[in-house]
């Protein structure tokens, strides 16, 4: 099991490198620099070129690139071009704030999707199962950003039982008034996060109900509760555990469009707000840091999925 | 684009279908019990995002304004709509009678909000930190390139000394000088910074708490030496998306924002009440001058346009907006109109365009991707410069003025711009003058600074008029700034908020005195 963590990790390293080579290439083509954050349309040219140089903003690209990717492993990525405020800093301040919406979100949308995605398969071609399939199906048509306004005038405006804005009201930071303000946004990711997984477990139960074992439990008598609890669910389930890898980078991206109807002050509204404002080094942060997530995630994946089922560890070993 | 409650009522139908629920009232009034609307004691105003500088010695957005003119208070205010000057801090403004000094006696008994008293020092302290251009806001306080110095006289006189006669020196020192307290700064604070190590003034609020993306909250001043605030707490929370402000200001979540003309009716319902007020603002298309050199090219773009028709697409009725022909505002006493007016010509505009040399020529136009009013002025500039043969591609960006500012070198040939810079014809030099610090359209003419430099120091009301009218001719002349209207600022308030009259709706600080809103 270490070799395999060492190997992929090796593997991953070279991929994180390459990823971030190709981050720092796109940033020195755009036309800004770091000078362009605190210059005014009055300050001498001459002054300019001064500041570069002494921000060694003149050196070879891969000088450059090795600085910055010096500065990025000790967690500076640089200054907003908007805010003029370090990037890892504010990173810190939202990355939590993301996480504390989205990752509720996921779970219960996780949990619903099981649930209901295993009844649908169990129940295929009934009225349950339709409602399940078509509510999905309208799920995933509708746009995030139509629901959330949505639920906003239905529980916010007309209900008048969350508030609208941001995670806290001023100068209130206790549980209460943040599930309160957590209410409207975790609904509607949960709508856009089941939806794919529901389908997904579905689809999974349906399969395994045609193969072999299932036909099995049935001649030795076994009821259609024993089969899928003890059995169809196990298989199912496994390919969900990949599924909970590839969330990661979800965890601090996952809710742009979310954040930003709701004002709450995640990585998400930051990274709207960078894009928006043209704020390069913001967006090329976020989108390195999604990255190194995505590739986290897949290896963490893997490796829960190689530790929960022994024949992927076979595989593995040939 | 669909309203919001067209948006939600088709929105409610599908919902209705799906979650079993049913609202019996199926209209607009809220039919629950508020958990979410504004706690008494606190006015919550909405602001679109955070003040991009919170120095008050070099901040020049709406945001950092506001933000100033809460925590601290200037010598005197110039109304922007009649041009007087009220004082403030100062108790007279005494200029010499050759017009080369101007003596500023101080209130006594004013203190700053850590319990100082405010002296002549900090007011020096202040204006010679001001005057230092690498401080990115000196333009006010330098005459023909000389800077105003200011001395104290005693502990509450100071006297400021101008290189030569000014007639826009009262006003450009008043303007937008906010005095900050000596004794909290080291000596090696860097002042062209963003942001300042503490936040001590003198005005009615005192900065608590500061959330970057969330809010700024502020308590009470006990040390203020007007009439205390009665709201006791004052917050500005930072949303950006405008549906979520007009549905906050309807569950009364905030008890004040901007809102657009289209928003309007939607508010009808709530208990909001709009108020509409001039801010002497100029709603122009601006041409990055490297990057169209090309005179009759940017002549054939003017008469291509219909201003009437963008300034109806944008603010919608006629009543919402007067239409500009120059630099400044046509509420401005110094606006003429005696100008090239660039009145819609689309045949004339082909023909410079024939007479440009330019073949299909194409200019890319930026503009706040964000701001509902520049959707609508760059969609109809696109269509009418269209029909001259000139094609427009649009830009958004936000934060679009960072590009304008590299001049030959920005993505950007035009933007749609917007300033409010006073009854003071000379405080426009700032944006025109070829060494202005807001000269966003890299523009340079000799005969425009000399006419600017003419202004400043002419001795008679005809003379300045002389200058500044020639300034207002030279620059629709050279066809680098397409005036388009003055809009009215609109301004939704909580109907339990009162005061609003006191306090004063103002161009850029929202209100004049925050301080003098109360709670009904």
């Amino acid at each position: 099991m270490l070799g395999y963590l060492s190997r992929r990790l090796l593997l991953a390293l070279p991929l994180l490198l390459l990823i971030s080579f190709v981050v720092f290439a796109v940033m020195q083509l755009l036309p800004y620099d770091v000078i362009d954050s605190f210059a005014r349309p009055d300050m001498d040219p001459a002054a300019l070129q001064l500041l570069r140089e002494r921000y060694g903003l003149d050196d070879p690209f891969i000088v450059q690139y090795g600085r910055w990717l010096w500065g990025v492993l000790q967690g500076d990525f640089g200054y907003s071009l908007v805010s003029r405020h370090s990037i890892a800093d504010d990173l810190l301040t939202k990355i939590p704030h993301s996480i504390s919406l989205v990752l509720p979100a996921y779970l219960i949308a996780l949990v619903l999707a099981v649930v209901l995605g295993l009844l649908a398969g169990a129940n295929r071609g009934r009225m349950f199962d339709t409602v399940i399939d078509s509510s999905n199906a309208l799920f995933i048509a509708m746009p995030p950003f139509w629901f959330a306004l949505l639920v906003m005038y239905f529980f916010g405006y007309q209900l008048r039982l969350f508030p609208i804005i941001g995670m806290h009201s001023v100068g209130r930071s206790d549980v209460a008034d943040f599930l309160q303000h957590l209410f409207m946004p975790c609904l509607v990711l949960i709508v856009a996060f089941y939806p794919d997984m529901s389908r997904y477990v579905r689809s999974s139960a349906i399969g395994q109900l045609n193969e072999d074992y299932v036909m099995v439990q049935r001649a030795f008598g076994a009821s259609k509760r024993e089969i899928f609890v003890s059995h169809v669910s196990r298989h199912v389930l496994l390919p969900v555990i990949t599924q909970l890898g590839l969330a990661l980078p979800m965890l601090v991206t996952g809710a742009l469009i979310t954040e930003t109807i709701f004002a709450w002050p995640g990585v998400g509204k930051y990274f709207a707000d960078a894009v928006n404002s043209f704020d390069y080094p913001v967006v090329m942060a976020v989108l390195l840091l999604s990255a190194a997530l995505v590739i986290i995630g897949n290896l963490l994946a893997d490796i829960s999925y190689r530790l929960a089922d022994p024949r992927v560890r076979l595989k593995g070993e040939l | 684009m669909k309203t919001f409650k067209s948006k939600v009522a088709a929105a409610l139908v599908l919902g209705l279908l799906f979650t079993g629920c049913a609202s019996d009232d199926g209209g607009n009034e809220p039919s629950g019990t508020a958990t979410s609307t504004t706690r008494t004691g606190t006015f919550t105003y909405a602001i679109s995002g955070d003040p991009s500088s919170s120095n008050a010695i070099n901040t020049g957005d709406r945001w950092g304004l506001t933000f100033a003119n809460i925590v601290y208070e200037p010598l005197a205010r110039v109304d922007a709509s009649t041009g007087q000057t009220q004082l403030v801090l100062a108790e007279s403004i005494t200029p010499s009678d050759d017009g080369l000094s101007i003596t500023v006696k101080l209130k006594s008994g004013v203190l700053f909000s850590d319990g100082e008293p405010l002296t002549a020092d900090d007011v020096v302290f202040t204006y010679t930190i001001k005057a230092i251009k690498e401080n990115g806001a000196a333009d006010a306080l330098w005459i023909n390139d000389q800077p105003i110095t200011v001395t104290k006289v005693d502990d509450l006189t100071v006297r400021f000394d101008l290189p030569s006669y000014s007639a826009a020196a009262v006003s450009g020192i008043a303007t937008e000088t906010f005095i900050i307290p000596k004794h909290v700064f080291p000596a090696d604070t860097d002042f062209s910074a963003n942001e300042l190590p503490s936040y001590v003034g003198s005005n009615g609020y005192q900065l608590a708490e500061y959330r970057r993306g969330e809010y700024l909250k502020f308590v009470v001043n006990e040390n203020y030496h007007g009439d205390k605030p009665t709201i006791p707490n004052l917050v500005l929370r930072i949303v950006a998306n405008a549906d979520t402000v007009k549905a906050a200001l309807q569950t009364g979540e905030i008890d004040a924002a901007y809102v657009v003309p289209a928003q309007i009716p939607d508010l009808a319902t709530s208990p909001v009440t709009v108020y509409p007020y001039p801010e002497g603002r100029v709603a122009y298309l601006g041409v990055v001058v490297p990057k169209v050199p090309n005179e009759k090219l940017r002549q054939a773009l003017f008469f291509a346009l219909d201003r009437a028709q963008i300034a109806k697409a944008a603010w919608l009725d006629a009543a919402n907006y007067e239409l500009a022909y120059t630099i400044l505002p046509p509420s401005n006493s110094w606006a003429t109109s005696d100008v090239e007016q660039y009145t819609q010509n689309i045949e004339k505009a082909k023909q410079l365009v024939a007479e440009s040399g330019v073949n299909n020529p194409r200019l890319t136009l930026g503009y706040s991707g964000g701001d509902l009013q520049a959707q609508a002025e760059v969609a109809v500039i696109q269509a009418q410069a269209g029909a001259a043969g000139i094609t427009i591609e649009l830009l958004p960006n936000d934060n679009y003025y960072d590009e304008i500012e590299k001049g030959a070198d920005s993505a950007v040939d035009l933007f749609i711009g917007g300033y409010i810079m006073g009854t003071e014809p000379d405080g426009y030099g700032g944006l025109f003058r070829s060494d202005g610090s807001w000269n966003y359209f890299s523009y340079a003419n000799s005969e425009v600074d000399a006419a600017f430099a003419a202004g400043a120091t002419a001795y008679t009301e005809n003379e300045r008029r002389a200058a500044y009218y020639q300034v207002q001719q030279l620059i629709a002349q050279d066809a680098i700034f397409y005036a388009i209207a003055d809009n009215l600022k609109i301004i939704a308030i909580n109907d339990r908020i009162s005061g609003i009259n006191s306090a004063k709706l103002v161009s850029i600080y929202t209100f004049a005195d925050f301080a003098k809103l109360s709670e009904k």
